[in-house]
């Protein structure tokens, strides 16, 4: 299909890619999402189920330029993240914009990530920890926010979205299949990567253990006895187990699984959501 | 290899027991429900050589897991054709929890090489003596890779002596791992 001009058209996103001769590339449009959430949506269904058919036979080689790390805000997409590496030990690589001072802990990288996933849930983002955690997808950081953003799949995919800025996060977006145009995008993808900053798995891996390490618990399940309980009594109590500074509380209020009140800590409605969570089978 | 369990180690098992009985029955029901988990996690404890004294400290630790239900290996304790550090490495891909006691210079050796390659870091542990902060490793472990948590920090002295606070935090992590392993499926059934 012969691209052209115009305000469904991706050339002028590819151009501003540095992408030349658009026309010689062969490239056919699958899927197309004008700047509406359900739209895009949309789009991104599909590219799942083309992956995930194609993972049956085939490990997937996929990067992801992103802003915000979005990508693994779907739970579908984290699905296919999980199989690649289930059935083919291949990781997917995904590049973020993620500020230096959010990368120290995983906590910090949480309240970066409540800024811009605003329709996910605490279980859909504690998922998404637990898979980064594993390993299971390699997280690289970037200093700077890349304009424009999109993903290379297998030798012929490519899912582009046209330049947007939060918080709106509005924006076209393309299903495209050209091998050739793969190619350009993966070595550009590729160099992105090699400038970016590794995010170590540890990050999230400890977080997960965080909120989930028995003394976490027993604050969660204390707090949810009493209502409210004062953190003063809560610290006395834990010094019998271990010797303050108590990280895994400020986690839980991080995730806004406690929050403070005066001088108390009082469990949340997401608080109690986790320990229904834990006493489901 | 199972060993018999030793005086320390039947010290170490009467804290922990105190300790739970004093933690929220809420909690209690999760590490009882995690129990059942034990033998399917396999830890690489890695630590003081033969050579060196503390390593029948390494012992008592492994011995102390055991007794819990985990399911523990000291390279030493397997013999292979391979060079040491290689045949490491292979062990290190078939185990799901890998612990380090960085007290020696060839366990720092081992936990820089782990640290290296961040596609191992999520099953890596390593505890590091507070009297040894400021020196060059710890500094490339907390600092460069980012690997090891303040709450792994303990004292070498105390640890000579015998206490049971490194062994507790060791425990405390292992039993962690699986209450991680057992909640983390159910976050993405809806």
């Amino acid at each position: 299909m012969v691209l052209r001009n115009g305000k469904d058209s991706p050339v002028d996103t590819l151009a501003a890619l540095g992408v030349r001769d658009i026309a010689s590339l062969n490239v056919e449009v699958l899927k197309y999402s004008p700047p509406d959430e359900q739209q895009n949506a949309l789009v991104y269904s599909r590219v799942n189920q083309v992956l995930a058919e194609r993972i049956r036979r085939t490990e997937l080689e996929c990067t992801h330029i992103t802003g915000e790390m979005r990508a693994l805000a779907d739970p579908h997409h984290r699905q296919v993240c999980r199989k690649n590496w289930q059935s083919h030990k291949r990781r997917i690589e995904l590049v973020c914009y993620l500020p230096k001072r959010y990368r120290g802990k995983g906590r910090d990288v949480w309240r970066w990530n409540r800024r811009n996933w605003q329709h996910t849930d605490w279980q859909n983002q504690l998922d998404a920890y637990d898979l980064l955690g594993n390993g299971e997808v390699r997280l690289f950081a970037l200093d700077n926010r890349e304009p424009i953003h999109y993903s290379v799949f297998f030798d012929r995919f490519v899912l582009l979205q046209s330049k947007h800025s939060p918080p709106s996060h509005t924006k076209r977006v393309w299903l495209l299949e050209s091998v050739q145009l793969t190619k350009i995008l993966r070595e550009k993808a590729e160099n992105i990567v090699s400038r970016a900053e590794r995010v170590s798995p540890r990050l999230f891996r400890e977080l997960c253990l965080s909120l989930s390490s028995p003394l976490a618990l027993d604050c969660l399940f204390i707090a949810n006895d009493k209502g409210a309980v004062k953190e003063k009594w809560l610290c006395s109590r834990l010094k019998r187990f271990t010797k303050p500074p108590y990280n895994f509380l400020e986690d839980l209020i991080a995730v806004k699984f406690i929050k403070r009140s005066n001088d108390n800590i009082v469990i949340t409605e997401a608080g109690k959501g986790y320990l229904n969570l834990l006493a489901n089978n | 290899m199972r060993t018999k369990k030793s005086p320390v180690v039947l010290k170490w098992q009467e804290k922990f027991r105190r300790d739970l009985a004093h933690l929220h029955h809420g909690t209690r029901q999760q590490l009882e429900a995690a129990v059942g988990r034990k033998q399917s996690l396999t830890i690489w404890l890695g630590g003081p050589g033969r050579a060196h004294r503390l390593y029948n400290k390494r012992v008592l630790i492994k011995q102390l897991l055991e007794a819990e239900g985990f399911n523990v290996i000291i390279s030493e304790e397997y013999k292979s054709k391979i060079n040491l550090a290689s045949k490491e490495i292979l062990e290190y891909a078939s185990v799901d929890m890998v612990i380090i006691l960085s007290i020696t210079p060839g366990a720092s050796g081992e936990a820089l090489d782990f640290a290296h390659v961040r596609d191992r870091h999520e099953k890596l542990f390593i505890y590091y003596p507070e009297e040894y902060k400021r020196g060059y490793v710890y500094q490339s472990l907390y600092g460069h890779h980012r690997i090891v948590d303040e709450k792994r920090i303990f004292s070498l002295k105390k640890f000579k002596r015998g206490t049971s606070d490194l062994p507790m935090k060791v425990l405390y992590d292992a039993m962690n791992f699986l209450i991680w392993q057992k909640i983390a499926p159910k976050l993405r059934r809806r």
